[in-house]
Formats: structure tokens, sequence, C-alpha cells
């Protein structure tokens, strides 16, 4: 594992037992990310993509192999450590926001800061700020069911930054977003990893959305492959 | 708590319905439990204030009750004779031969209604001194008869049947209303008191029932209850009057225990319809308690935020409960030919409360550990 290697995958393997039989999307995988980099993840429906996300992220365990994040083992985690680590280190964006509804975007923000050692007044502080970085200071006490899609996602974003974690994982964040909120959704994506060196794991099935990142990774029946990197493209200044 | 409490109080308006519905369950079953604790705990408290404890009850020895003993005038008269009996101001005894009867009555249109009717002398209100007239005259001779505090409860008729001029009927006698008393709680609050030679009359009785006592020294009381059970030469048993209510409220614990089984099929329907909201509380946030989860709640958070929840509805319902229950303080209930007053005190409250709590906790506990427990790849596919 190289100084700047943020993400170390080694011979993974993933096992579903579905009851009926065994499904093992990933098996030997080996991945390495270096800290900085934007990486899309591409690949068929099934293909395992989510699931090795997932598992970079300490959302699911493997079956198998090691990963190392930050330098840290995640096998080594219990669950509550897990989750504290998941806290401090990985912002998550999910394809349908999943965000809380009886919550406004600013205490949807607010949520994963929760469980950091801070007061209230430096919580709503930090929340403001952070949506105030995806262009929503305006939107803080509107309630998900009152914003579009792109907003609602935007506010996911905040939540994912707001305890400024080293890596975003994003699980095809602009799948539910009309083509203007897509772009707006992934240039902040490109601006966090530009800007501010956050590393970037976006998984997505649309090569438009891959082509923000500098480098793709193809996934298909547990091979990885690359495609070379391409020019990046630019942020959207609105966004900003 | 980590999760705000918000987050779990504005949960409970995503569905108002079933969240409304609910709460009225949960109010229902905390009603009926301070009812059903409200009227144990008058029953009891009637049992425990009935009696004094200088006085002794003399009774024939082979009865389990006043109602079926026989004391003769012999027996009176050798009970008068003992040193330890306290005495008046004019130097006679304080003695209370009494006659019981449990009798069917009519109170004008309401016929046949069983009550007990207690043949006295006016040494009754020296020797329970809990016994006062509350309103009109005691008791007397010409079939002039008071009524107590709860007789109307008794009877099962209006209070203003009771009033001062009615006439009751019962051995075919008309009976009227000269006053009214209060036994300060205790279990001659049930009764109307007549004259003791009326009543011994009218039944037809050479003997009393029982004789109540009351001895000069509270010390006395253990000895003489001794030695009067100990003689041969009469047949009669003494037995403290405390303890003489009190053997008869325990014929009143199965209904007590009826009452508390009530209570308790009550609370597990409520819990059943707790449970049952918070499953589909749960069911519908899978999704939600994995995004929790995802952004580092712990399984403890996401429980505890479900538990608040469910708590926060049972202390709606409770409170809404206990102020029903309030409402039936100072009712009178009956039970066989004895009313008891239902006590709504802070107690009857605390236990309503008490239930109300235990079904927002238990009704929310399983399933807000089945969702806390649920993997996090799963949660998040939940639609």
């Amino acid at each position: 594992m190289s100084a700047t290697t943020i993400i170390s995958v080694r011979n993974l393997r993933k096992t579903y037992d579905t009851g009926e039989s065994k499904v093992t999307p990933l098996d030997g995988v080996n991945l390495d990310i270096a800290e900085g980099e934007f990486v899309s993840l591409m690949g068929p429906s099934g293909s395992g993509k989510t699931t090795l996300m997932n598992i970079i992220a300490g959302v699911d365990k493997p079956t198998a192999g090691l990963v190392h994040v930050g330098g840290v083992n995640l096998a080594e985690l219990s669950d509550a450590k897990l989750a504290r680590w998941r806290n401090r280190n990985i912002g998550y964006v999910f394809q349908q926001f999943n965000l809380m509804p009886v919550l406004t975007a600013q205490e949807n923000v607010e949520l994963p800061l929760m469980l950091l050692p801070l007061s209230s007044r430096q919580r709503k502080h930090q929340a403001k700020m952070a949506l105030t970085a995806v262009g929503l200071d305006d939107r803080l006490r509107h309630y998900p069911r009152q914003l579009s899609g792109g907003q609602q996602q935007r506010v996911a974003i905040a939540r994912a930054i707001v305890t400024d974690p080293k890596i975003i994982a994003a699980d095809e964040p602009t799948g539910n977003l009309d083509r203007n909120s897509e772009e707006e959704v992934l240039g902040i994506l490109r601006i966090l990893n530009s800007r501010f060196g956050k590393t970037i794991l976006l998984v997505t099935h649309d090569p438009h959305a891959a082509s923000f990142a500098g480098r793709r990774i193809h996934l298909d029946k547990g091979v990885l492959s690359e495609t070379a990197p391409t020019v990046l493209k630019e942020p959207v200044e609105e966004a900003a | 708590m980590r999760l705000p409490i918000r987050y779990s109080i504005r949960n409970l308006f995503r569905r108002k319905t079933r969240t409304a519905l609910t709460v009225a369950a949960v109010a229902m079953v905390t009603a009926v439990a301070v009812v059903m604790f409200g009227f144990a705990r008058g029953v009891l408290q009637t049992a425990k204030d009935s009696g004094s404890a200088d006085n002794i009850v003399v009774m024939d020895r082979k009865a389990a009750s006043m109602a079926f003993s026989k004391i003769t005038l012999r027996d009176l008269n050798l009970i008068k004779s003992l040193p330890q009996i306290a005495r008046d101001a004019a130097d006679r005894p304080l003695i209370s031969p009494e006659a019981l009867h449990q009798s069917r009555l009519d109170v004008g249109e309401h016929k046949g209604r069983p009550a007990t009717v207690r043949g006295v002398l006016p040494e009754l209100f020296e020797v329970n001194r809990k016994v006062h007239m509350v309103a009109g005259e005691r008791p007397s001779s010409g079939r002039k008869v008071a009524v107590g505090s709860l007789a109307h409860a008794t009877l099962g008729v209006p209070e203003q049947a009771l009033a001062t001029g009615a006439v009751l009927k019962f051995q075919n006698q008309d009976w009227t209303i000269v006053g009214h008393f209060s036994a300060g709680g205790t279990a001659l609050d049930s009764e109307i008191l007549a004259d003791l030679s009326d009543v011994m009359a009218v039944y037809q009785r050479d003997s009393y029932s029982a004789v109540l006592i009351k001895l000069a020294s509270v010390s006395d009381v253990t000895p003489l209850v001794r030695a009067l059970n100990d003689r041969n030469d009469v047949q009669v048993k003494a037995v403290e009057e405390r303890q003489y209510y009190r053997g008869l409220a325990e014929g009143f614990e199965r209904v007590i225990l009826l009452a508390v089984g009530m209570a308790i099929v009550a609370a597990i329907g409520g819990l059943v319809s707790g449970m049952n909201t918070m499953y589909a509380s749960v069911l519908s946030r899978v999704r939600e308690i994995g995004t929790l989860k995802v952004l580092g709640f712990k399984s403890g958070d996401i429980v505890l935020s479900f538990v608040v929840e469910s708590l926060a509805i049972a202390a709606l319902g409770g409170a809404l409960g206990c102020a029903a229950g309030w409402l039936a303080n100072g009712v009178s209930a009956k039970i066989s030919t004895s009313a008891f007053t239902i006590t709504v005190d802070q107690q009857a409250l605390l236990a309503g409360a008490c239930v109300a709590a235990l079904i927002g906790l238990i009704g929310a506990l399983p399933p807000a550990l089945k969702g806390a427990r649920m993997a996090i790849t799963e949660a998040l596919h939940a639609n």
C-alpha cells in the first residue's frame, strides 16, 4: 500500500446466500485508490459495483479478503466502532436521497453531527455552511417534500460532507434526477474532489456521469478493468 | 439521546389516524386500570377503616358472620357483667347489642332491593364513634330508620329516593326515613339502621345477632378475647372488631382479583395495539433505519428513538386515561349488600401511569429491536 493510497482492497470475495443458491458477485477483487482520486465504478446490474462500494464504505462486510481504508483494516472493527468510523470518514450519497421526511434540510444535515461532541450552535452553524456550499442556504427550513429532486440530492450531499469525511461514496446519485439536476450534482461532486481534495467513489451505470471521474473502473462478473483517463468535465459554476 | 427527540415526535404525525387510535386505546386501558385500582383501594380502605382498636365483636361461636349469629339474653347479661367494659358518664356499660338482617326492600317504585338492616340501640353511637348523624334524627321505635351515606348505591336507587320522609317497605311494614348517618367510610355506610326492638319484633327474633363492646383499655382487648373464647359456659366467640371487618374484606378478594384480571386483559389489548402501531412504524421506515446506520447511528440509538416515539403515545394516552379515570373518583360501586367508594388517589393514578408506560415500553421494544438489528444493506433495499 503506497503512501497516497487511501483505499486498498485485496482478494475480496463476497458471497450472498439467497436460500436456494449462493451468488458471488465479487471474487478475488484487487483495487487501490489514491487519496484525492475521483473514481467511477461502472458495470451492468448485479455486477457487484454497489456491493464493492458498500464494503469499502463499511456498510457491508466481505466474505473474505482484506479492505484497508485510510490505513484501517475494517475487518478489525466491531459494529459499534465501524459505525463511529463511518460517521467520521465516509460521506454517503444515495440514489433516492434518503432524507428524513420529518426533518428540515438543516436538521437532516445536522444528523451526522449529533454523533460528534458539538454544541447545538456549532451543529447548526456547520449544517448551514454545508448547505451554503451546495447552494441551498435559502432552503434551510424546508422539508424534503418542499424541495425538488435535485435540491433534495444537494441536501443529501451537504449531509455527506458536513463531518468533513475524506471519502464520498455516491451510489447512483443522479439516477433519479433530470438532466439539469444531474449536471448540478455531478458538478458539486467534481468540485468536492478538485477543490477540497475529497476522494470520490461514484457508482453509476451512466457513461455521462462516469465521464466526470478521473478514473473509470468497469466491473463485470467480478472482474475489474479500467478505461483510460479522460479529460475531466469542468465544474458547474452555479453549484459552487 | 443522540437522535433528536423531534425526529421521534414528528414521526407520530406521519400516520395521524393510526397514532390517534393507539392513543385512544392506551387511554381506555389506562382509564380501566385507574378505575379498577381505585375500586380495589376503596374496598381495602373500607375494610381498613372499619372497626375500633378498643372494640370487640361477640358472636355465636358457630357463626361465620354476624348475619348468621345468635346471642341470647343470658349471653348478653354475662357480657354486660364483664369488668373490662368501658362505661359512659352515667356509669352504663358501653355495649351495643345488634340484630342484623339481609333483607329485600322496596323503595318507592324500586322493588326487592337487597340491603343490610341493622337493629341498634342509641348506645351504638357511643360504642362505634365513627357513626354519626349527618342529617335528621337517629333511628327510633315506631319503625323510624336512618340510612347510611352509601345505602343508595347498595339499593341501586337514586340518592333522592332515600330523602327524609321517604318510606321503605320490608317485612310487610312501612319504615320511614328520619335521618342520614355517616360511618366514616366504613362498612356501615352501606346499611340501614333501625330500632333494635322494632327489628327483633318484625323478624320475630328472641336473640341478638352480635354484641359490640367498647373496652376501657386497648390492652384489655387481647386477654378478654382469649378469655371469652376459652369459656365453656357460654357458646360465644369474641373477635377484635378490626379483625372481623378485615375478615369480611377477604371475601371480596375474588372480586378484586376479577377487577385486576379485567385490567390485565385490557392492558394486553392496549399492548397489542401499541405494538401493532410500532411495527407499522418500523416497517414503514426500514430504509430510514438503514440510512441512519450508514450515517453512524448505532442500533441502540435507533431503538431508543422508537421507544421515545412509543412512550410519547403512551404519555398522551396515559394522561387522557388518568383524566377519564379521575372522573370515577367518589363514585359508589356495589358488591352484594355492601357499597364502596371508588378512590382515585395518587396511587391509583400512578398505577394507571405505570400501565401506560409499560404499554409504551413493551410495545416498542420488539419492533424496534427487529428494525435496528436488520442488516444495513437489507434495510436500504426496503421499499
